[in-house]
C-alpha cells in the first residue's frame, strides 16, 4: 500500500460526519452511517489509491453507497423539524444554536442535489474539483450549481427568520469563530 | 432566481460551515480506536514477497544453467532455515494479559531503578486459566489470550480483546463499561449500567447486557445471542444468525444490516429497522407503538394491529394480533 488512508482518522471522521450529517440530519443515522463507511474502509483501506483523490473523498464515495437506504428510510420517517422543538424551548437556547439549527433545517429542505453539493463542499471541506471528480462533472458545473444552491439556501434562511442580507458583521463572525 | 452577491455568498458559506454537525465525543473515540486496532498492512509483507519472487527466479535460473543439483541443494537449505524460524515464533508465543492504570499510563510502568517507560505487563503461563480481577480502581485490561476476566462492579472498566483471540468470558456485573473483543465464541455478561459493547469477530458470541442504555455492535457472521435488560439500548448487528432479544421495558433502537433470526422487543416504543436482503423474524407484539422498517426484506412481523407502524414491509409476512391490554 502506498499510503494508509486513515492514518489519521480524527479529522476524517469530522469530515464524514459532517457530511453524512448534512444530507441525512444530525443523529444516530448519521453516526450508523459514519460507523459502516468506517467498517467497509478499513476491510477495503489496500484498495485505496491516492491517484485517484485523497483520503476523505475515498471514505465519501464508500459513504454514498451506505447512505442511500437511510435516505430512503429518512423519506418514510419524516419529522417535524427539529428547529421548531428548539424554539419552543424558549430562551434556554442561545442565538448561535437557533441559527445553527436554523441553517441546517434550510440544509435539508434543499433538494437531494443541492444538499449533497452543500454537504461535500461545506461538510467535508471537498474542493470543487474533487467534487466533481467524486460526481463526475466538470469543475464549473460543480461552481455553478454550487453558487444557485447557496442562492437557494438564503432564500430559505430568509424565509424562515434568518435572513444574511440585513444582519451585523459581527454576528457572522461570533457564529463562524465559534466551535461546537 | 436571485443569486447571491459574492459578499453575501460568503456570509452564507462562513453561516454553512459555522453550522456544520460535529460527531459526539463517543463516535469519534469509539472510531478512532477501531482504526487504531487495526493497523495499515506493512509495506513490508509486499517487499518480502518480491523478494521470494526474485528468489524463485534466481534459482530457477540456475536450475536452467545446469546447475539443478546445486539449486535444489539451496532450496533444501532454505526450508531448513524456513523450519528453524517457525520453530522460533512458536516459541515467543507466550499468551500474556496487559493491565493498565491511570497512574500507569501517567508514569510509566517503571522497570525499577526509575527509568519509567512502558507498561506493566503480566505474563500468564497457560491459555485456559486466565483472570483478571479489578476491585476497586478503574481498569483498562488488554486481553490477548482466552480466559475470563472478570470486571469490577462499582466501577467503569474498559477491556479490550485482541484480533484472533477466541473464548473469552467477560463478566463485569456494574458500572459504565466499554468491551470490545475482536475473535470470536465470546461470552459477555454485563449488569446495571450504560455499556458500550462491541463484538467484531466472525463467529459465535453471546451477550447478555443488563439493565441502562447500552450500545451494542455485533460485526462479524456466526451465531450471536443478544439479550438486553430494561433501557433503551441501540443494537447494531451486521452479519450472522442472530437471537435479538430487548424484551425489558425500554425504547430499543434495533438496525440490522445482514443475517438472519429473530428480534423479540418488549414493551416501550421500539424501532427496528431491517434491510433489503434479510429475513427475521421479528416479534413487537407488546401492547406498545413500535415502528417496524423491513426496508423491503422479506421478514416475518408479529404486531399489535392498529398500534404498531410497519413501514416498507410489503413482502413481510405478517401476522395482526389485537394490541395486548
Amino acid at each position: 500500500m502506498a499510503r494508509d488512508p486513515l492514518a489519521d482518522p480524527q479529522p476524517l471522521i469530522r469530515q464524514l460526519y459532517a457530511y453524512v450529517a448534512y444530507v441525512l440530519g444530525d443523529g444516530p443515522d448519521a453516526e450508523d452511517v459514519t460507523s459502516e463507511t468506517f467498517e467497509r474502509a478499513l476491510r477495503y483501506r489496500a484498495s485505496y489509491d491516492p491517484g485517484k483523490g485523497a483520503p476523505i473523498a475515498w471514505l465519501i464515495g464508500i459513504a454514498r453507497r451506505c447512505i442511500a437506504p437511510h435516505l430512503a428510510a429518512r423519506r418514510e420517517l419524516a419529522t417535524p423539524a427539529a428547529i421548531d422543538e428548539a424554539r419552543a424551548q424558549g430562551p434556554d437556547l442561545s442565538d448561535r444554536t437557533v441559527t445553527k439549527l436554523a441553517v441546517r433545517q434550510a440544509v435539508a429542505a434543499l433538494s437531494e442535489r443541492d444538499q449533497e453539493l452543500v454537504a461535500l463542499r461545506f461538510g467535508s471541506d471537498l474542493t470543487c474539483r474533487q467534487i466533481g471528480e467524486l460526481l463526475g462533472l466538470k469543475t464549473n458545473s460543480v461552481e455553478v450549481a454550487l453558487h444557485r444552491a447557496l442562492a437557494r439556501l438564503e432564500a430559505a434562511l430568509a424565509e424562515e427568520g434568518t435572513a444574511v442580507r440585513n444582519r451585523p458583521q459581527d454576528r457572522y463572525s461570533r457564529v463562524t469563530t465559534d466551535t461546537d | 432566481m436571485h443569486l447571491p452577491s459574492w459578499r453575501n455568498r460568503k456570509k452564507i458559506e462562513d453561516l454553512v460551515r459555522g453550522a456544520r454537525p460535529a460527531p459526539s465525543r463517543e463516535l469519534e473515540d469509539r472510531l478512532s480506536q477501531m482504526v487504531g486496532r487495526n493497523p495499515a498492512p506493512r509495506a513490508g509483507m509486499r517487499r518480502s514477497v518480491v523478494a521470494l519472487s526474485f528468489t524463485v527466479l534466481v534459482l530457477a535460473g540456475l536450475a536452467a544453467g545446469g546447475g539443478v543439483g546445486y539449486a535444489g541443494h539451496l532450496v533444501s537449505a532454505s526450508f531448513v532455515t524456513l523450519k528453524v524460524h517457525v520453530l522460533d515464533i512458536q516459541t515467543k508465543q507466550v499468551p500474556s494479559v496487559r493491565r493498565y492504570s491511570a497512574a500507569i499510563s501517567q508514569y510509566g510502568g517503571g522497570g525499577g531503578g526509575g527509568g519509567g517507560g512502558g507498561t506493566t505487563t503480566t505474563t500468564q503461563t497457560t491459555t485456559t486459566t486466565q483472570t483478571v480481577t479489578s476491585t476497586t480502581t478503574t481498569t483498562e485490561v488488554s486481553v490477548t489470550s482466552s480466559g475470563t476476566v472478570t470486571g469490577s462492579p462499582s466501577t467503569d472498566d474498559t477491556i479490550d480483546g485482541a484480533a484472533g483471540v477466541d473464548n473469552i468470558t467477560v463478566v463485569d456485573l456494574g458500572g459504565d463499561n466499554t468491551i470490545h473483543l475482536q475473535g470470536s465464541g465470546n461470552t459477555v455478561t454485563t449488569g446495571a449500567g450504560n455499556d458500550n459493547i462491541s463484538l467484531t469477530g466472525d463467529g459465535d458470541q453471546t451477550l447478555n447486557a443488563g439493565a441502562g442504555d447500552n450500545n451494542i455492535h455485533v460485526t462479524g457472521t456466526g451465531t450471536h445471542t443478544i439479550t438486553t435488560g430494561a433501557g433503551d439500548s441501540a443494537i447494531r448487528v451486521y452479519g450472522g444468525t442472530n437471537t435479538i432479544n430487548a424484551k425489558g421495558p425500554g425504547s430499543s433502537d434495533i438496525k440490522v444490516t445482514g443475517g438472519t433470526g429473530t428480534i423479540t422487543v418488549g414493551p416501550g416504543g421500539s424501532t427496528i429497522f431491517t434491510k433489503k436482503g434479510t429475513a427475521y423474524t421479528i416479534n413487537v407484539w407488546n401492547g406498545s407503538k413500535d415502528v417496524v422498517n423491513c426496508n423491503n426484506a422479506k421478514d416475518t412481523v408479529t404486531y399489535d394491529k392498529g398500534v404498531d407502524k410497519l413501514i416498507k414491509c410489503g413482502n413481510a409476512t405478517l401476522h395482526p394480533k389485537a394490541p395486548k391490554s
